[in-house]
Formats: structure tokens, sequence, C-alpha cells
């Protein structure tokens, strides 16, 4: 049989008679049947939780890119002492951003100095059309702002005072805003005119670390946001309540 | 997967689960592998199983060839250890050791055939599949599972001399 004249058939015929003994060896384990089922269903599970979990991450992704920035009120967390005493630096200013400015609203505005742009809160003194003004005393400081030759009313400012500077008429389309902080504020005093800047918002709230939210002193009544959504940051995109501008 | 289905899937491998891990066997040197592709093949079955295959038979043989075929493919990248152990089956009587032997035999032979040769001699020669069957499962033409046919048996007659020694005196 195992000449070198062994011709294929019969190489055929040994193969196959080695198969049919060895055969009987190769036995399939009974719990296979069970091991695939088991294996199919803890795949099947697997994908499953990764499915719902990439639908998550869409799903929570879409709602984050829809609803952030889109709210009324959004936090502006004041970094400089220019509103001092009314907002001092580290406390956060809640504003809308619907709101059109009224006089004595703080606002949020972008102004450029320098070349470099940048935020600021500031109060609104001077409407358009006003004539913003505060005349020097005999012994060379002043007493008081004047609109339109009234005096106005500054308890907010707390003893802080405000050197002199002339009478401004404030043009069309702009705001003559000052900081609280009179003595440190640059604001439509020292401002060169300026292009007409969107005004992002005005402030409602006011919030002091450890203390309860206040309402802005010193401004008008404005609705509060209560327990609705305030954005981390601002309006997306950004919000242009009116063309208006600080001027000098 | 249904119960139903599930019960269905049960009995079709304990029905034919023997044939087919034999027929895996045949295709794949050691046993611990011929039992990876099986798992494989009917994890792969049982996610067709719904759809009402004509012949699950048919669907394993194809899937556990086109498996060993892969698994050579990896086998030549990355080399395994030449000896390999048998498991310890749990029935070691006196027949099993003629078995044993003549596995033994079937891997030297078939061991030297590359992964298409090997299996065009396991289909046409030990399962009896006609030229036109093993092409299907294949995936070639029936010429090709001619040549193959007579290169890997060409193969298995050189290689014959040198395994007749050892496991013939040792099963006589």
């Amino acid at each position: 049989m195992s000449t070198p004249t062994l011709t294929p058939d019969d190489a055929a015929a040994l193969l196959r008679d080695l198969a049919a003994t060895a055969a009987p060896a190769t036995k399939c384990p009974q719990d296979m049947a069970s091991r695939v089922l088991a294996r199919r269903r803890r795949t099947r599970v697997r994908r499953r939780l990764v499915v719902a979990g990439a639908l998550t991450l869409v799903a929570g992704s879409l709602a984050a890119g829809t609803w952030v920035g889109h709210s009324r009120y959004f936090g502006y967390y004041e970094p400089s002492a220019t509103m001092a005493p009314t907002i001092n630096a580290g406390d956060t200013a809640v504003l809308d951003k619907t709101l059109t400015p009224q006089r004595d609203d703080l606002v949020l505005v972008t102004v450029t100095a320098d070349g470099a742009p940048f935020d600021a809160l500031k109060r609104v003194i001077g409407l358009p059309g006003d004539t913003v003004a505060c005349p020097a005393t005999p012994e060379g400081s002043c007493d008081g702002v004047e609109v339109n030759g009234i005096r106005i009313d500054d308890a907010y400012l707390a003893a802080l005072t405000t050197k002199p500077f002339p009478a401004t008429k404030v043009p069309a389309d702009r705001l003559f805003l000052l900081g609280d902080n009179r003595a440190e504020s640059s604001d439509s005093r020292n401002w060169q005119p300026l292009p007409p800047t969107p005004i992002k918002g005005v402030v409602v709230e006011i919030r002091r670390p450890g203390q309860a939210p206040e309402a802005v002193p010193g401004a008008p009544a404005h609705e509060r946001p209560g327990n609705n959504l305030i954005d981390p940051l601002g309006p997306v995109p950004p919000a242009s309540v009116q063309s208006v501008a600080p001027t000098p | 997967m249904k119960a139903s289905e599930e019960v269905e899937f049960t009995a079709f491998v304990r029905e034919h689960g023997d044939g087919l891990l034999r027929y895996a066997r045949l295709l794949v040197p050691d046993a611990v592998e011929a039992e990876d592709l099986i798992q494989t093949a009917l994890l792969r079955l049982s996610r067709r199983w719904s759809d009402g295959l004509d012949s699950p038979v048919a669907y394993m043989r194809t899937t556990l060839v086109n498996l060993a075929k892969d698994g050579a493919r990896r086998r030549h990248l990355v080399p395994r250890p030449v000896a390999v152990i048998e498991p310890n089956r749990p029935e070691p009587d006196s027949d099993m050791a003629e078995a044993i032997a003549a596995r033994e035999r079937l891997d030297t032979l078939l061991a030297a055939l590359p992964p298409k040769q090997r299996a065009t001699v396991v289909l046409r020669i030990v399962d009896g599949l006609s030229e036109a069957e093993t092409a299907k499962v294949l995936g070639c033409s029936p010429g090709t599972v001619k040549s193959n046919l007579a290169r890997g048996l060409d193969k298995v007659r050189e290689n014959l001399p040198a395994t007749l020694t050892a496991p013939e005196e040792g099963s006589a």
C-alpha cells in the first residue's frame, strides 16, 4: 500500500479512511448551541448599549447646540471696578438681551479702545437728544451730573465724586454712558466718537458671591429671570438690541 | 431571535454539530481552532437564522471554508507553535487511540497543503461533494477545483512515505 507508485485514487481512499477513523474522536461539545446563543445575546446587548450611547451623545449635542446661547438671559462676570459700588469686580450681572435700554439702565457694550475690542458695563445717563453736563463749582469740583439742565438723582454713587466735564449733546442713535465709579471709569467723558456698537443686553439682576440676587440699584425695575435658564455665555448669535454707541 | 427560533437553532446544532466540527477539523490544523471556527460560523448563522436560509448546512460549509482561509492568512503572518496538544476529551477509551493516531497522520498530510487545496481535497474526497458543488462552496470555477484537487493529491502522495512510519507502527 505504501509503494511509491501510489495513484491519486489510492491517496484519496487513504484520506477517506483516515478521516473515517479519526471522526469519532471529534465530537461537538454538548453546550455548543447555548454557548453561541449566549454570545449572540451578549453582543446584541452590547451593540444596543453602544447605539443608545451614540444616540444620547448626538441628541445631547444637538440639544446643546440648539439651546445654549439662546436663552433670554445671560450672565456676565464683571472683571473691573468700573461700576463699583453698584457692581464690584467679581460680581456677576444677569442681563436680558431683549430689552431696550432706558435712562439709568445698566448696559453691556462692546467698546474699542487702543484697537482692541472689549465688553464693559455702563449706566445710561443720556438718551439721544439729551444734553449731559457736569458744571464745575467755584471750588473746581462738580456737585452732580445734569441732564438737560436738571441734576440727576445719583444716590447709587455713594460718596464718589465726579470731575467736571463740559455739556455734551447726545446725537441720534447714541447713548451717553457713565461708569458708576466716576473717579476710575473710562466712559463717554473720554471716549472718542465711536461707530454705532450693538448693546448686548440690559442688566436686570446682580449676583454677588454669597448673597441673594438683587435688582440693580437706581435702575428702572425689570422682569428678573427667576428660575429661567441663564446662559453661561453671551448670546449666540450676538444680540443687537439697538444700534447705539457711547459718544464723547 | 425568538424562543422558537432558538429551539430550532439548538436542534440544528445537535443534529449537524458533530459533522460540521469534523469538517472544520479537517480544514484547520488543531482541535481548538476548529472549535473556534465552528463557534464563529454558528454565530454568523444565528444572525442569519431569521432570514430563512435554504440550507443552513451549506451556509455553514461556505462560512467555515472562508474562516479557515482567513485563519490561514493570519497564521501566515503570525506563526503559531507547531506542536499542538490535543485537548483531553472525556472518553479516552481504546478505540480512540486509533482515532487519535489517524487524526495525527491526517493533520501531517493535510498540513502540507495550502488552504485552498486543502479545502478542495476535504470537500471533494472526504465529504464526497461533486466538482460543481465544491466550486460553489469555494467560489471558484470547476476547472480550478480540478487542478487544486490534482495538485493537492500529488502533495499528499509525496508526503505519504514520511508519515507512514511512526503513526502506522504505533497503531499496529
